[in-house]
């Protein structure tokens, strides 16, 4: 089953090692929109939706936090699964993304099986399928 | 220093663990040798990145890395074949890679606190003189494709 | 390397070895993995798996006709060969399930020079390369590891004396490597 990601962070290595991640991950993507702070995610998401939302904290014009709020306060793309990946391993980053409702928050450094395997409790139907049965 | 927001680990010591834990986890890098505290690093023939950091202890992160070092972290990082990383690539898988380091060596710095960290700046070879301090306190890691020098200059602040 | 094998009873593949078997076969077995690791695909269709047991990253280290003669000692040359292989034989790069084992750090390494981990760092940034994740893995620490790879369910199974098995498979395992 195909699904939409949207990838944000100001860093276009790091959107690329993710990117790379979803794609070797065995997840099945479709479209991958990619934007460099929160307020390019807004503007292409004004008329647009996808199915997860990977988004930095750090970033210029509008940050992670920032996106996520007016994420949620948007009827239209409330229940889009967010996770954030950032390089704040500090308690209170933790504390404050848990409050905002995120569905999983990622410290850097991480490797690629753990973004994968978070992505698949995200978003669970992704691959509701048992192995065997998905190669069928 | 706030006194609610303590200093849980020396700069170095935060260093020592961040450094080797990035490296290893998404640049698929292992030291050569142990890390040396001390040196001074000769700039102008490396590949320096810088961040700034702000809040409850403000300063900076600054590495350096030869040319060799540097494209071989930027080939592993994007998975690209030898010598097929361009000077753009370059420059963003460092300043990624100090952003990383910056953040796990805050994080141990000070887990309680709260910080705001820089855009990196990035210069490769001939570094410009904004980017680095002279009293840089540095540490050297040795990995197989050459040295990196970091250097994590926090201040507490008021 | 031999052709895959279909017949009964565990396979054992040696130090600097590299085997596979096919559907039918019981599976393949490695043992004293101390720094060396184990490298395990199995594919879930065509039931063929193969089982790599190396003892050094790089070849390039090597002199003379040892990296030729022996690829499967090395990491670089030894990993590309198990997947090839494994594709001769009916897998499919898309659906095989990869696992890591070993890398343990020995008594006798000598200094810093962590070889255990640098087999580690060096088999992950191949696969990383190659467009492979690690469905499961159980590296580091000093102990010595024996590893079974069941060819039917595709169980990689792991022992250590004094130590219960660990077991990775693609059916009780989320995808993603075991921390």
């Amino acid at each position: 089953m195909q699904k939409d990601v949207m990838i944000v962070d100001d860093s276009p290595a790091m959107r690329s090692f993710i990117r790379r991640t979803v794609l070797i991950g065995g997840l099945e993507m479709g479209r991958c929109l990619e934007a460099g702070n929160g307020l390019e995610a807004l503007t292409l998401l004004r008329n647009d939706t996808v199915d997860v939302i990977l988004t930095d904290f750090n970033m210029p014009v509008m940050d992670g936090e920032q996106l996520v709020r007016n994420l949620r306060g948007d009827e239209r793309l409330s229940r889009v699964p967010v996770i954030v990946i950032s390089t704040d391993s500090t308690r209170n980053r933790i504390l404050s993304l848990q409050a905002l409702g995120v569905h999983g928050y990622l410290c850097k450094p991480f490797t690629p099986e753990r973004l994968a395997q978070m992505l698949c409790t995200a978003v669970p139907d992704w691959q509701a399928q048992g192995i065997e049965e998905r190669y069928q | 220093m706030s006194p609610e927001i303590s200093v849980q680990n020396s700069a170095a010591d935060a260093c020592l663990a961040a450094v080797p834990e990035v490296l290893e986890m998404m640049f698929f890098e292992s030291m050569a040798e142990a890390p040396e505290i001390g040196g001074s690093p000769r700039l102008e023939l490396l590949d320096v990145s810088r961040v700034d950091f702000e809040g409850s202890a403000r300063g900076y992160l600054v590495l350096a890395a030869p040319s060799a070092l540097s494209k071989s972290l930027t080939e592993a990082f994007l998975a690209l074949e030898l010598r097929q990383s361009a000077p753009s690539d370059v420059e963003f898988v460092l300043g990624e890679l100090a952003n990383m380091v910056c953040g796990g060596a805050l994080g141990r710095y000070q887990p309680d606190g709260s910080f705001r960290v820089s855009t990196p700046a990035t210069r490769l070879e001939r570094p410009s003189a904004e980017l680095t301090t002279s009293n840089v306190s540095w540490i050297r890691f040795s990995f197989y494709d050459g040295p990196l020098f970091v250097g994590f200059q926090p201040e507490a602040t008021q | 390397m031999t052709a895959g094998d279909s017949g009964m009873g565990l396979l054992v593949v040696g130090v600097g070895d590299c085997r596979h078997a096919l559907a039918g076969s019981e599976g393949l077995v490695t043992y004293a993995l101390g720094s060396c690791i184990a490298v395990g695909i199995w594919d879930p269709v065509s039931k063929v798996s193969g089982l790599l047991h190396f003892m050094l990253p790089e070849s390039r280290s090597e002199t003379g006709a040892s990296a030729v003669e022996h690829p499967f000692r090395y990491a670089d040359t030894g990993t590309p060969l198990l997947f090839r292989r494994a594709y001769e034989l009916g897998a499919e790069k898309r659906r095989l399930q990869v696992y890591l084992a070993g890398g343990a750090s020995v008594v006798d390494d000598g200094g810093f020079f962590q070889v255990g981990k640098r087999n580690h760092t060096a088999i992950r940034k191949l696969l990383w390369k190659a467009g492979v994740l690690v469905h499961g893995e159980d590296v580091g620490g000093t102990h010595p590891r024996t590893v079974r790879l069941e060819a039917s369910s595709g169980s990689f199974v792991i022992s250590t004396p004094g130590k219960a098995d660990i077991e990775l498979s693609a059916t009780s395992s989320t995808r993603g490597a075991k921390e």
